[in-house]
């Protein structure tokens, strides 16, 4: 009982939290900024917990008396709660001078926003599928909600209109998903699909595939993958900055932590039968995010539309995952680290920028000469684009090198030939951007480096990032990054069948 | 006698009905509609399942859709109001500034 | 002792990245050359201690237990297993001792001479990588990070080099010396390469590939052989890539007396030494190096001979002396070999440091027969030049006359006369270019006089005085092969001579080096004259044997034309013609895309209904094929 209570603390926390938050925000003369760093007060110490329980925690049910096996606690799934909890904290630091740029944030800003992450850590947690699907519209309706938060702007409003419409209209294919499997197994529990796919290997489980095809549906939804990526572009630049940057990384993160669940254990049976539409979506993703990335005049837009593309790459390693890669899981796991480092320091120069000057640096031309106005800046900004783009010495070649590598283990040449192809495209749009920065004259003077909390955190990341991508370890007594593949395998032995 | 799949054929006709909607309509509110009529769709197979088995999970998890369906519209409630306020119609036609 | 050796390494890095940054960050030039000297100073005095501890220490334990210093493991992939670990043998002991000792030395020397320049602290940053560079490469325990210790020492030599950018053919020299350097290391990075696949993942450090070279073809090892001789070639200047050498002059004295005595050139010889287990195995490829160390020892003797530049003159004795280096090592003595390379340290960059001193004295003037009788001007330069010369002209008991005889003994006992001759010839050529120089600069004209000569400072004379010191004495190391017994690397025996044998060629050496002396004398004692192309074969001398030209014309120009060729017709016409259609096509298709992408949330639902259809009609198809 004490060693659940111990388990469930990070959860507990974010939740009372947001709902300290939530009653905290009726005080009117409440700085902002005292309810950011209490948001990041709770989420760090939830966070330090969890990085506690990940050392400690190896197969394990929350409550199993009450819950009975709803909610797992394994390293996969505390790794997950780390990396939301920590990208999180790092929207909420890096935001901290745009927070305070807007008007109209308040208490309750924070206050939904730890339900989202409530959320996020409860579809990590989850073993059962009505609580991934609560779990998931929990996480959604609140980003429905920061989406639209900007009410004095008609995009932002227009953004959530699209997100809320078609969102819900995904989820509803989740929930009929889940009454097909219902109506097959007669459970909902993981565990319980999963020994009723191998006791009946020869019985019609046609339904079954297809209630599986429909919760697909959703996660790829939510994730933006082609053909479901229409919304992404739109939803992305209407959003306020933060919530832009949250949904881009956090969000996906979530997303993946079940379907690596559902694909790796429950549904690893049957995963062959879809496979060859997963290829086909991921292809289509590649294609389509980077014919639309490239059509994009905006900042925002290319790195939503981009955002797409790497989505693609992840669902490349998926497939890999069902033709049988050993390796492909912990490559997603590594992607997704590698990815949420660079958007988020993209994101954040962007926001950083938008609440710094007058006029919102949004379009490509707005960088024209950024390098000699900002050197500092633009070599953090150099750096995540070059991430973005996969290029050797940062931590993105390494994600886009690992995904590689378990798509040619599983001999699929022509699909990791794409892929590549693909990022050679990518090239244009993200090098655009640094041509733009460092070969024209700036029309403004040299600006000071601005010493906050934001930039020292953005100029944080790039060096991680740089960090990431010197690999093994260089450096002596540090471990390199690929340290972070060895925790991802070990996460991923923990979850059992 | 009705038997489960007759139910799940009343269940596949509503949902049928509520992706109609959603190509059709062009009213938000509608919208709205229609995805909870979908939702409905899945919340009796769910009834009809449960009954089938026995199990009274299924039962239960209706209820925790019509609470998520319920919040879900509660929050695009206050969009709409929020959007009518502001542009002085619900057509969706006409709320589309940004072109992705 | 296992920190001990990492710190060897690691110091140098340490405090070049902090005068580095403390360059950078002093914009305005606040800090004063007494904040670098201290710290890029400090830095080298610590290492030497330092190794001359480990020395202490380890020339009392049995030679075949080396030290190993493990840092960390580096790259772990499949059998490629890679570690960044050092290894302190008696060769590498006896490297780092020299290189730490002079590099010392000549960092106290650059402190005065650098001393007025601009970019005080960014030099001695150079300085101290290109020191720890050379550390790494000597303390590598596999071929790798020798290798990257090799790329590192190329890096440090073209920055300094171009140190003095301001002047375009400076420029031009940094990247000769680093594009030559660039082919030789090709041919090691593809030897290592070769190495690694025939090997079979059994492993790549130093004494794995001793132990695993044993079940590999004779023709292998032969490529592989003659391929780490093309990187040794480019770094210790051999024919044929020897053009960057004279022209790396370019930069500072004292990077000239660092490349040429205690880093970058020897890296080749102190390689080749590395792998003589290798070299071993294939003795007709050692002839072949032996050959070609000859070859440019004689040919560089040559051009010595004919050349008026006091640092050019330097630079090509530096690689006649690599040639003899070339010979022992590739007819099998190593030990004398590296006992050369060690003696050679000390003379050359005296030599160095002298030259520069005059450089300096005399406002950076450089051509030798514009200088004269300076040895009453600069007494304490002339008795260090002196000394000097007669250490590489190889009279006793001066450092050079024993190793240089211990080299041109075993080509003749060894059977290889040729060889012989070769460096005999050599050896009188040296004496007679070396001696010539001392003739004009000092002696000549002693009626000159210098008005406006610039005082030397005591940090310019010291080293001097020490390295006299030692080109003086440290030849006796080599008596009785004492040096090359304790060295103990695998040398392949020769005859041993009877004593009169011994005693006939050791007198005919010092004939040799005084006929060279006296010849000198004769032509340059009082009145000398500059060289004059008046006949063929002195035109082909003073023009170097036309070999830039002819690489120019070989290998620039054609080059150049080829590029211009694919600048012009394929990558214009062809790639870019090809990218163009192909980048065009995918941006208006993007266009054409992102116009589906219409704005309103019905299309869009539509879009995701559509996909959920189509995507069941695949998996209904999918169950069926099933």
């Amino acid at each position: 009982m004490i060693w659940d209570l111990y388990l469930v603390m990070p959860l507990a926390l974010v939740f009372i939290g947001a709902l300290f938050l939530m009653l905290f925000s009726l005080v009117k003369q409440v700085e902002l900024t005292n309810y950011n760093l209490v948001t990041v007060a709770f989420l760090s110490v939830s966070l330090i917990i969890e990085l506690i329980i990940f050392q400690n925690v190896e197969h394990d049910y929350l409550f199993e008396t009450i819950f009975a096996k709803m909610f797992i606690v394994d390293k996969l799934s505390t790794l997950f709660n780390i990396l939301f909890l920590s990208g999180a904290i790092l929207t909420l630091l890096i935001n901290n001078n745009y927070f305070k740029s807007r008007d109209y944030y308040n208490g309750e800003f924070f206050a939904l926003l730890l339900f989202s992450i409530f959320g996020m850590m409860m579809l990590a947690h989850t073993n059962e599928l009505i609580t991934a699907f609560i779990s998931i519209e929990l996480a959604s309706i609140t980003l429905y909600v920061l989406v639209g938060y900007n009410h004095h702007s008609p995009k932002s409003s227009e953004a959530m209109l699209k997100y809320i419409i078609l969102g819900s209209l995904a989820g509803v294919f989740f929930i009929l998903g889940v009454a097909l499997v219902y109506g097959v197994v007669g459970s909902t529990y993981l565990g319980d699909i999963y020994s009723y796919l191998i006791h009946h290997q020869n019985s019609d489980i046609s339904l079954l595939v297809v209630g599986m095809m429909f919760m697909m549906v959703t996660l790829l939804f939510k994730i933006g993958a082609a053909p479901f990526h229409s919304w992404v572009v739109d939803v992305y630049i209407g959003s306020p900055f933060p919530v832009t940057m949250f949904m881009a990384t956090t969000l996906k993160i979530a997303i993946f932590s079940i379907l690596l669940r559902l694909f790796l254990v429950d549904f690893a049976p049957i995963y062959p039968l879809i496979l060859e539409i997963i290829k086909v979506v991921a292809i289509a993703t590649l294609l389509l995010g980077s014919l639309l990335a490239i059509a994009q005049t905006q900042l925002k837009g290319m790195l939503a539309a981009s955002s797409i593309v790497h989505v693609g790459y992840m669902l490349m390693a998926l497939y890999a995952i069902g033709v049988g890669s050993s390796f492909a899981a912990s490559a997603i796991i590594f992607y997704l680290i590698s990815y949420f480092l660079s958007a988020l320091g993209a994101f954040g120069i962007l926001s950083f920028l938008a609440s710094d000057e007058e006029k919102r640096h949004l379009s490509f031309d707005d960088f024209k000469g950024f390098a000699h106005e900002r050197p500092y800046m633009a070599a953090a900004m150099t750096i995540f684009m070059l991430s973005l783009a996969g290029f050797p010495s940062t931590i993105g070649f390494l994600g886009k090198f690992y995904i590689f590598m378990s798509v040619v283990e599983t001999g699929e040449i022509l699909l990791a030939g794409l892929g590549i192809l693909i990022a050679f495209i990518s090239i244009y749009y993200y090098f655009k951007l640094i041509a733009l920065m460092y070969f024209y004259p700036s029309p403004n003077p040299k600006k000071r480096f601005p010493f906050a909390i934001s930039t020292l955190l953005i100029v944080g990341v790039a060096l991680m990032i740089v960090w990431g991508g010197i690999g093994t370890g260089l450096i002596p007594f540090v471990a390199g990054a690929d340290g972070l593949l060895t925790i991802a395998s070990e996460a991923l032995k923990t979850i059992g069948k | 006698m009705i038997e489960l799949s007759h139910y799940l054929v009343v269940s596949g006709i509503l949902f049928s009905i509520g992706v109609v909607g959603v190509l059709r309509r062009k009213n938000l509110l509608m919208l709205f509609f229609a995805t909870e009529i979908m939702l409905n769709a899945a919340n009796i197979a769910f009834a009809a399942v449960s009954s089938y088995y026995g199990d009274l999970s299924g039962q239960m998890f209706a209820f925790f859709i019509i609470a998520v369906a319920a919040s879900e519209v509660a929050v695009g409630l206050g969009l709409l109001i929020v959007l009518y306020k502001k542009q002085g119609t619900l057509d969706l036609d006409d709320l589309a500034v940004m072109k992705g | 002792m296992e920190a001990l050796l990492s710190l060897i390494v690691i110091l140098p890095f340490l405090s070049a990245t902090i005068l580095g940054l403390s360059y950078l960050v002093d914009s305005k030039k606040n800090l004063s050359n007494t904040y670098y000297a201290t710290i890029a100073l400090t830095t080298p005095a610590i290492v030497t201690l330092l190794s001359f501890v480990l020395v202490f220490k380890m020339s009392t334990m049995p030679h075949d237990t080396p030290l190993y210093a493990h840092l960390f493991d580096w790259v772990k992939v499949g059998q490629l297993h890679i570690e960044m670990r050092f290894m302190l043998d008696r060769l590498s002991m006896i490297m780092i001792g020299f290189i730490t000792f002079i590099g010392t030395l000549i960092h106290i020397y650059a402190v005065e001479y650098m001393q007025s320049d601009e970019g005080f602290g960014k030099f001695f940053a150079y300085f101290n990588f290109f020191l720890g560079s050379m550390l790494l490469l000597v303390v590598a325990s596999n071929p790798i990070i020798m290798f990257i210790g090799w790329e590192l020492v190329g890096l440090a030599s073209y920055l300094l080099i171009g140190f003095y950018h301001k002047v375009s053919s400076n420029i031009t020299a940094a990247n000769k010396a680093f594009i030559v350097n660039r082919v030789g290391d090709f041919g090691f990075i593809v030897a290592l390469g070769v190495l690694f696949i025939a090997l079979e993942g059994q492993g790549f450090s130093f004494e794995a590939i001793e132990q695993g070279i044993g079940g590999l073809s004779h023709s292998t090892l032969s490529f592989v052989g003659a391929l780490l001789f093309v990187g040794a070639m480019g770094k210790s200047a051999q024919i044929p890539l020897y053009v960057w050498l004279p022209d790396a002059m370019a930069g500072p004295t004292p990077v000239s007396a660092l490349i040429h005595a205690a880093t970058m050139v020897t890296a080749g010889v102190y390689m080749v030494a590395r792998f003589g287990f290798l070299y071993n195995e294939i003795p007709h490829i050692g002839e072949f190096i032996a050959y070609i160390g000859a070859f440019s020892a004689l040919i560089a003797a040559l051009m010595a001979s004919f050349e008026r530049d006091i640092k050019k003159i330097l630079a090509y004795s530096t690689m006649s002396q690599l040639g003899y280096m070339f010979i022992a090592v590739g007819l099998g003595a190593y030990g004398a070999g590296i006992f050369h390379l060690f003696t050679h340290a000390f003379f050359k960059a005296l030599l160095f440091m002298g030259a520069g001193a005059v450089i300096i004295a005399l406002h950076h003037e450089q051509d030798i027969f514009k200088m004269g009788n300076l040895r009453k001007v600069l007494p304490q330069t002339f008795i260090a030049m002196l000394i000097a010369t007669l250490a590489i002209t190889s009279i006793p008991p001066f450092a050079g006359f024993f190793s240089k005889e211990a080299i041109i003994n075993h080509a003749f006992l060894s059977g290889h006369y040729t060889l012989w001759i070769i460096a005999m010839t050599t050896a009188f050529l040296t004496a007679y270019y070396m001696f010539r120089l001392i003739f004009v600069v000092f002696f000549a004209h002693s009626t000159k006089t210098y008005p406006h000569l610039i005082p030397l400072g005591k940090m310019i004379i010291y080293p001097l005085i020490v390295l006299a010191i030692g080109s003086a004495t440290v030849g006796f190391l080599g008596i009785e092969h004492g040096f090359a017994h304790f060295v103990a690397l695998p040398d392949r025996a020769t005859p041993a001579p009877t004593h009169l044998l011994e005693y006939g060629l050791m007198g005919l050496n010092i004939l040799v080096a005084l006929g060279g002396i006296a010849l000198a004398y004769r032509l340059f004692g009082t009145n000398p004259e500059p060289p004059k192309a008046n006949i063929p074969i002195k035109a082909l001398f003073i023009h170097k044997f036309y070999v830039d030209a002819l690489y120019n014309r070989l290998f620039v120009d054609t080059l150049r034309s080829l590029s211009i060729f694919f600048d012009r017709v394929v990558d214009g016409a062809v790639i870019d013609g090809i990218l163009g259609l192909l980048t065009g096509g995918y941006k208006d298709l993007g266009a054409k895309l992102a116009s589906f992408q219409n704005g309103t949330v019905k299309t869009y639902a539509t879009y995701v209904i559509l996909s959920v259809s189509l995507m069941s009609l695949a998996l209904i198809y999918l169950l069926e094929a099933q």
